[in-house]
């Protein structure tokens, strides 16, 4: 079986056959296909987090009562949409460093996007409170 | 090579048996799939309230964005199965698609929302 081979003897045949890619110039070598697949999965998910906050946004727009102040729905939303849409094209860029880094070997890249999010759902909370407080426009 | 981190170190991994993580991998496109769906959903759901029509053309068009979206996870859910060297990795260019129609419907979410009848 070749599974009980040498590792270095298989590490070298990793390197032979590869993982097939539609773009074959990319620097280093294929890292394992479970931290390709991890990297997908944490791209998929920034993907869901930005189709959440754009969903949210919309909910927010579309569904709650007015606020007193006027706008006040949408000063709540539209961060939150914008956000979605910055995250969704980053965090494809995002994924592109991991896997770069884990091609060369070196440390995974550092992320702005976490904070960025929590920063934005902050202060659309702390906005949403806010407005909450002032009552809606029946009232 | 003690500097490097754990993911290239062969003595520990190997790449023959990806276990559960390509079932994970399938099963976070099909989440991924049905939140632009929903998506898509209020996003045609706000229109018809900001332009007076034009929620069924917006609609499908949506839902034709979220059918692009499963069919780009489709190939690879495929070769996931596959042997070790007959695997196929995503690139760039095959996940900007994912990337790029999120945008676009986010962009279109902020107009409706933006637009919105207060």
């Amino acid at each position: 079986m070749a599974s009980t081979d040498d590792p270095a003897d298989r590490r070298q045949a990793d390197r032979r056959r590869g993982d097939r890619r539609t773009r074959a110039a990319e620097p280093g070598i294929d890292p394992d296909v479970r931290f390709s697949y991890a990297n997908e999965r944490t791209f998929l998910a920034w993907n869901r987090t930005a189709l959440a906050m754009v969903t949210a946004g919309l909910a927010i727009t579309q569904l709650l009562p007015p606020f007193s102040i006027a706008g006040g729905r949408r000063m709540i939303g539209l961060p939150l949409i914008a956000m979605g849409v910055l995250i969704s094209v980053a965090s494809l860029s995002q994924w592109r460093r991991n896997e770069r880094a884990m091609r060369l070997g070196e440390p995974l890249p550092r992320s702005i996007l976490p904070a960025l999010v929590a920063v934005v759902v902050a202060v659309s909370a702390i906005i949403a409170l806010v407005l909450s407080i002032g009552g809606t426009k029946s009232t | 090579m003690s500097d490097r981190p754990r993911y290239l170190d062969p003595d520990e991994i190997t790449a023959d048996d990806p276990g559960l993580a390509a079932e994970r991998t399938t099963l976070a496109w099909g989440r991924s799939t049905m939140s632009l769906f929903a998506c898509g959903a209020a996003v045609a759901k706000g229109v018809p309230r900001v332009t007076g029509h034009g929620r069924p053309l917006v609609g499908i068009s949506m839902l034709a964005l979220g059918g692009v979206m499963w069919l780009c996870g489709l190939p690879f859910a495929k070769s996931r199965r596959a042997a070790p060297g007959l695997r196929r990795l995503a690139t760039h260019i095959e996940l900007a698609p994912l990337a790029y129609g999120t945008a676009v419907v986010g962009a279109a979410a902020f107009v409706v929302a933006a637009l919105f009848p207060n």
